[in-house]
């Protein structure tokens, strides 16, 4: 696929355009980048793609090698492996806090014990995720702002 | 739990055991049998005991991350696997006498009781880091919300 950039001048609004023969996975992947990238994440729920915004993620989790993105109600399922959201959004206050999850720290509303070192993450919905004990330091940085 | 993380829990319950194994038997030994006199031999025992007890951490091992119910089963688990290796290692080794059943309880009541000490410790300890992260998390929540 060739790849043009074109600079514009700042009167004009920024446009991505993708002429392509077919909307393939590729193309449809290229997409959910530029949207997550954008504050918007791509996740289907019931069928339906949707595009959930990153302030409304309550967490990411994979399970069986499938990837969800929790909200307030719905729990939708991401195309993209965990690591790549991680990636994306770990300028947004995402962080890891286990193997398998990355926590929106702006929707945690109390820390407590967890057992054997570990913590739990109470979230404004109600749900509680275990925060693992070797991603405990990271946390506490994270906290400090150290990270963002 | 995982792999790395047990073998290093598993050194360091190792050591803690080895101690309290010798609290347990300074406490009991004095107040029980305060005329037994012991050899270098005897020094093996407690490093001998504590590596049997540090064997059941191994229930705490888990691929995926364990829910809190979870992990306070096993945790109960792991205090009835010590029990009972603590039981099965002491009373054929002739460590303790069998006939003396006020002897086994306090032994039992001994092992449960430092078990149950070292948790609330721990959780006191943990509380206390908890409520100081919650309190960063507030201030780093007001402070990034507004930007």
């Amino acid at each position: 696929m060739l790849i043009k950039i074109l600079k514009i001048a700042r009167t004009e609004p920024e446009e991505l355009q993708i002429r392509c023969h077919e909307e393939t996975e590729e193309v449809k992947d290229i997409v959910m980048f530029v949207k997550s990238r954008q504050g918007k994440l791509t996740g289907i729920f019931e069928g339906q793609q949707y595009e959930i915004p990153v302030a409304d993620v309550y967490y990411i989790e994979t399970v069986d090698n499938a990837v969800f993105i929790y909200g307030q109600k719905n729990v939708y399922e991401a195309k993209q492996k965990l690591y790549e959201l991680e990636g994306i959004l770990k300028d947004k206050y995402f962080l890891r806090v286990s193997k398998s999850l990355i926590l929106n720290l702006m929707k945690i509303k109390a820390i407590k014990p967890a057992l054997n070192g570990r913590y739990s993450a109470i979230l404004h919905s109600g749900e509680e995720v275990i925060i693992s004990r070797k991603y405990v330091a990271q946390l506490k940085c994270a906290l400090k702002g150290e990270m963002f | 739990m995982r792999g790395k993380e047990l073998i290093r829990d598993m050194i360091s319950t190792y050591f803690m055991l080895t101690t309290m194994i010798l609290v347990v038997m300074t406490v009991l030994g004095t107040y029980f049998m305060p005329e037994v006199r012991f050899g270098y031999k005897e020094f093996e025992a407690p490093l001998t005991y504590a590596a049997w007890g540090t064997l059941p951490s191994i229930v705490l091992y888990a691929k995926k991350e364990l829910t809190m119910k979870q992990m306070l089963v096993r945790k109960i688990i792991q205090l009835i696997l010590i029990e009972v290796i603590v039981l099965v290692v002491a009373l054929p080794a002739d460590i303790i006498d069998r006939g003396n059943s006020a002897l086994v309880i306090s032994l039992i009541g001994c092992v449960f009781v430092i078990y149950l000490l070292t948790h609330i410790i721990e959780w006191y300890q943990d509380s206390v880091t908890a409520k100081k992260m919650t309190e960063e998390l507030l201030l780093f929540q007001e402070k990034y919300k507004q930007e």
